[in-house]
């Protein structure tokens, strides 16, 4: 197909989406109280709050699963190398790891609640489990399947330990990268519910007072934002990828 | 000496490992509240939880919290895999329809399931509606992205070949696509029911009166931390079993794919 059929054909989905919802707001419109506001009932709901706190509250959420991701991926980084590559760190941290990956990092937001109070870190904390998770078990395949040839070489050139451990970790760069992405995808997951539950600020909070009000349209600005906002993560990375490990094919897939 | 003890260690990623894993960690959290002595709200020891998981059990309650939380997973998984899988297919086979589909996945696919909670809660109330839709928002996407792909996938020679010996319509479909797509529309199922066990859960925090997501932020509001830990608790455990179940239903209906542990 080319590319300009393509476009057309996104645009048509994207005008019948537009289409369906108002027709939908009509069908189900009812004068009292507004279940199904219109699309631009909700850019206007929109406007409205980007004058007051949805700049805030983007930021909020911003900070959480960005802080999140970057601590839970050093940490699920390094943990997955020593699983990759220590025996011992296999036989101590990997059925722990089995164990805690069942019960979902999302069942902790209580317990983080518990812990942190509600404030920046009881939501943090919940990213950082979910990134942590993802990224250690990627990271620990890669570790643990090398290319044998690989190491062979690295052994008969006499390496460094350093250039040792760069080998070892571009070679499961592949695989981190895969539960890099995977993990940015689902920190607005945790983010969202996160903040849902411990709601001060943040998008999620955002919707949750939409919701006590009633104020239907406040809550399709919160999912449309958070749903723009994954989007550009999503595209950010693979961007930042491509142009840093242009060598690594895995991950191109949309 | 590592082989050697490498052999006892179950295999990774399977039921066996995480009950080990179990243990080691019951140590660690017994050993922390004696060694560190801290109050029962921040971390209650391991007794105090079991006692607390007896307790639910004698009385009912959870039970019911279970029973509810599993008959939404039922009925969202249900519903959110049964249209991931047919329109999975219609997007694999029908060119058209693809040029108009996909686009429409591709946007909702970041629409993120747990954004829909308090939307849902405004337009159904507590209801069971409500759990479905978010249960079997969070399985479509997965199960017709893994469909299609599987359908797209397959051998074009393996589709010349039927056709060559005179096969078509549904037994086609039946002898020949079903079996080369199911490893993979079992991966995408697989992966949609721990989605929707975690959406059943992240569904019952906001707007219910009932169910393990429930017990457990309502115990967290009383403060009650080993009730906290219990829940947890089960829900893993439930997370476990039913992995373990589809991982040997996958051995039953595919024995001819490989599968890979981490």
């Amino acid at each position: 197909m080319k590319p300009g059929g393509a476009t057309v054909q996104r645009l048509a989905a994207f005008a019948a989406v537009l289409c369906g919802w108002t027709l939908l707001s009509w069908a189900l419109h009812s004068p009292r109280l507004e279940l199904f506001p219109t699309p631009w009932q909700v850019a206007i709901r929109m406007a409205e709050l980007a004058r007051t706190e949805l700049g805030g509250d983007i930021v909020a959420s911003i900070a959480e699963a960005f802080g999140g991701w970057v601590i839970g991926a050093v940490l699920g980084i390094l943990v997955g190398a020593l699983i990759g590559r220590v025996t011992l760190a296999r036989l101590l941290l990997r059925p722990v790891i089995d164990f805690l990956r069942f019960i979902s990092p999302l069942a902790w937001v209580p317990l983080a609640i518990l812990w942190f109070g509600i404030g920046y870190w009881s939501k943090a904390s919940i990213i950082v489990l979910i990134s942590f998770f993802t990224v250690v078990v990627n990271t620990a395949h890669g570790m643990s399947t090398i290319d044998a040839d690989t190491a062979k070489a690295g052994r008969s050139l006499r390496l460094g330990w350093s250039q040792r451990l760069e080998v070892v970790l571009m070679s499961a760069m592949p695989d981190i990268l895969v539960g890099l992405r995977y993990a940015l995808g689902a920190a607005w997951g945790g983010v969202v519910l996160s903040e849902l539950v411990a709601g001060d600020t943040g998008l999620g909070a955002l919707e949750i007072y939409g919701g006590q009000s009633f104020d239907v349209a406040q809550i399709m600005v919160g999912m449309v934002v958070l749903a723009v906002l994954g989007y550009a993560a999503n595209r950010g990375f693979m961007a930042l990828q491509r142009r840093l490990f242009p060598w690594i094919v895995a991950n191109w897939a949309p | 000496m590592s082989g050697r003890l490498l052999r006892f260690l179950p295999t990774s990623g399977s039921a066996a490992s995480a009950a080990l894993g179990l243990g080691m960690l019951l140590a660690i959290w017994w050993a922390a509240t004696v060694l560190l002595q801290l109050r029962p709200v921040i971390l209650p020891d391991p007794v105090a939880v079991w006692r607390e998981l007896v307790g639910m059990a004698q009385s009912g309650t959870l039970l019911v919290d279970v029973a509810t939380s599993l008959w939404e997973l039922l009925w969202g998984f249900l519903v959110g895999s049964t249209l991931g899988v047919l329109s999975g297919f219609a997007l694999a086979r029908h060119p058209r329809l693809r040029g108009f589909l996909e686009p429409l996945v591709e946007t909702f696919r970041f629409v993120v399931p747990f954004s829909l909670v308090p939307l849902v809660v405004v337009w159904f109330g507590v209801s069971l509606v409500g759990k479905i839709f978010v249960v079997a928002y969070a399985c479509y996407f997965v199960v017709t992205i893994n469909t299609a792909a599987a359908v797209q996938g397959i051998d074009p020679l393996v589709l010349k070949a039927a056709r060559m010996l005179g096969t078509g319509g549904w037994r086609l479909l039946l002898q020949v696509v079903l079996p080369a797509a199911l490893p993979r529309i079992l991966t995408g199922l697989q992966l949609a029911l721990a989605y929707a066990w975690v959406s059943v859960i992240a569904a019952e925090y906001v707007g219910s009166s009932a169910g393990l997501g429930y017990l457990i932020t309502n115990a967290q509001s009383g403060l009650e931390t080993a009730k906290v830990i219990a829940g947890m608790i089960v829900i893993g455990v439930l997370g476990c079993a039913f992995s373990v179940a589809v991982a040997a239903l996958r051995r039953v209906l595919v024995p001819y794919a490989a599968e890979a542990g981490w």
